[in-house]
């Protein structure tokens, strides 16, 4: 029974590890207030 | 990355018009400011240098009142601090057109494996020319950044762990 349970919350962090891994965190989000600027280097 | 402050309309590299190459960045100013991004600007470019043609001239296409004025006065700083002529414009900004898709996240579209993994990220072409994530690496492959700062954002990049050690050996290789 411990090992099953084991297995599971294995399983469980490497679906949590996927599914983080699905979307990058750092994105800027819809929500969060964006600027822009425009650059030529030349 | 696309073309910017010409009036020729739908412009591609190959009829750029009276268009300028450009980088257009999005960016949240509670992280980063205006200024922060003109000096970033200003140490990436030769601005006592005379443009070589209007399709590589170094400007500043100001989005509004606020940015012009800003950049205005770090062309002033900036031209105090070199003792010489500045070349760069300071431009309102009047449309901004993307590049073909080849040019965009340059560095990084010549990593097959590691665009693999962002094709499966962002299956839209678009999503990921506005992914912070896929700029980030594109900088760090084109030399900017080092492996250390790497190994503190890699967990936010969205790599898988065969991924996330790719790039740190990459960006390893080239002694960053």
């Amino acid at each position: 029974m411990d090992n099953i349970n084991g297995d599971r919350r294995v399983a469980a962090a490497d679906l949590v590890k996927q599914a983080r891994a699905l979307i990058p965190p750092i994105d800027l989000v819809e929500s969060a207030q964006i600027e822009t600027a425009t650059f030529a280097l030349g | 990355m696309g073309y910017a402050g010409g009036t020729k309309s739908s412009p591609t590299y190959r009829s750029l018009g009276d268009h300028t190459e450009t980088i257009q960045i999005d960016y949240d100013p509670a992280r980063i400011s205006y200024e922060s991004l003109l000096d970033l600007f200003w140490k990436s470019h030769e601005p006592s240098s005379k443009a070589w043609s209007r399709q590589y001239m170094a400007a500043v296409f100001y989005h509004d009142d606020e940015q012009k004025k800003l950049a205005l006065a770090s062309r002033d700083r900036e031209s105090s601090t070199i003792g010489k002529k500045i070349h760069t414009e300071i431009l309102p900004f009047t449309g901004f057109t993307l590049a073909e898709n080849y040019h965009q996240k340059y560095r990084l579209q010549r990593e097959m494996d590691l665009m693999q993994e962002f094709a499966r990220i962002y299956p839209a072409f678009e999503d990921f020319i506005n992914s912070t994530a896929a700029a980030r690496v594109n900088g760090y492959l084109g030399g900017y950044g080092t492996a250390a700062r790497l190994e503190v954002d890699l967990d936010g990049l969205g790599l898988s762990p065969q991924g996330g050690r790719q790039l740190l050996r990459l960006v390893e290789s080239r002694g960053n």
